[in-house]
């Protein structure tokens, strides 16, 4: 998926932190996950604005110990988390209403790009902490070790947050969407 | 390896994480249990489905131009300053604030010393450098003056915040004799 957008950029030993180049290679994929993280478009943009202006600040700091992205990904965390301090998060609760009164919902699941749009939604509903571990774990697809490592816990913190934030999301997601309930995508998909 | 000790490592299992004789382990326990198979199985099956909708639902964001443009313009206008300097104003950047507020009392103490020493005393013992004479007339003219500090963080010209600022009141007080 991702991975070869990420070592795109990496070379042992010759890392190229030219901006152009981080742009190309890394750019959409933070916006992304800025985007899930804070959950609004313009703040994303900002973020991954400023986040390119750190690494940039701070290049003599990158050793070239992890891939370029987990590097700039680690800044875009730091940053959101003051972000997310300064300023109270919005949430659309408005527009989920608005979908859900205005989607049927189906037996057997709803469309892709509806789950799609409330999960993300939904996400900005968990707490920080959550929705970080959801982000890292389902979406940057990082090994437990890793997510520790950057978030600065352990592993079995990460795994405990995990739990319970799969549990969050289960509780806020509609009965269809909710992944291992009678009805739910799970045991659809093994029926 | 028991049910338990293979949900603890269910995620290191995933990752292939665990040591090779703990992942055999959690293989050959695999092929006994079912409620593990079970639970592993739903765990791909949901990491697939976040996976999958969390991509759908950012698939439409991407660098616009005009953001690449704002990334790309900002840092060629002020070059990176070298990494000692930079380190210096970090060190600075976090003692300025007590700075400031040091600075503006420094200010005002001075203003208030400069102030009281000036000033012309009516009943001083002190003879008077101008000789009491009746034509003599002394005018003092008091021109109060307002002082601002402010610490601001700027980039490339441009201002983009106020760090501290600190305001003082002073007096200059000019003396005039008139025969």
């Amino acid at each position: 998926m991702a991975d070869g957008q990420r070592d795109s950029a990496d070379s042992e030993g010759a890392v190229s932190l030219d901006l152009e180049e981080l742009l190309s290679a890394h750019g959409d994929r933070l916006l992304r996950s800025a985007y899930l993280l804070c959950g609004d478009e313009t703040e994303a943009q900002d973020l991954v604005q400023e986040t390119f202006l750190q690494a940039l600040k701070s290049r003599h700091r990158f050793r070239g110990d992890s891939v370029v992205y987990t590097w700039l990904h680690g800044i875009l965390r730091n940053l959101s988390h003051r972000h997310l301090r300064k300023q109270k998060r919005l949430v659309f609760e408005e527009e989920l209403v608005l979908r859900q009164a205005s989607h049927p919902a189906s037996a057997n699941g709803a469309d892709q790009g509806f789950c799609a749009a409330t999960l993300a939604q939904a996400l900005q509903k968990v707490s920080r902490e959550h929705r970080e571990v959801i982000v890292l774990r389902y979406y940057e697809d990082l090994k437990i070790h890793e997510i520790a490592r950057q978030t600065g816990v352990s592993n079995g913190t990460v795994k405990s947050r995990l739990f319970y934030a799969v549990r969050a999301l289960q509780q806020i997601l509609p009965q269809e969407m909710n992944l291992f309930v009678p009805e739910g995508t799970y045991n659809q998909s093994t029926q | 390896m028991n049910c338990q000790e293979f949900n603890e490592r269910l995620y290191e299992h995933l990752d292939e994480a665990l040591p090779t004789n703990v992942q055999a382990a959690a293989r050959e326990h695999l092929q006994l249990c079912e409620d593990c198979r079970r639970a592993l199985e739903r765990e791909k099956v949901m990491a697939q489905f976040l996976d999958s909708s969390l991509n759908l639902a950012t698939a439409r964001l991407s660098i616009s131009p005009e953001l690449r443009r704002r990334i790309v313009e900002t840092p060629r206008v002020r070059p990176m300053a070298p990494r000692i300097w930079s380190l210096i104003w970090q060190w600075f950047a976090l003692k300025s604030i007590r700075f400031a507020g040091a600075a503006a009392a420094l200010l005002v103490a001075i203003l208030l010393f400069v102030g009281l020493h000036n000033h012309p005393h009516p009943a001083a013992k002190s003879p008077s450098p101008v000789a009491p004479n009746n034509n003599l007339e002394i005018c003092v003219i008091d021109v109060p003056f307002y002082t601002e500090t402010h610490l601001l963080q700027q980039q490339d010209g441009h201002v983009l915040d106020t760090i501290s600022s600190s305001a003082a009141v002073g007096h200059a007080l000019l003396f005039e004799s008139t025969q």
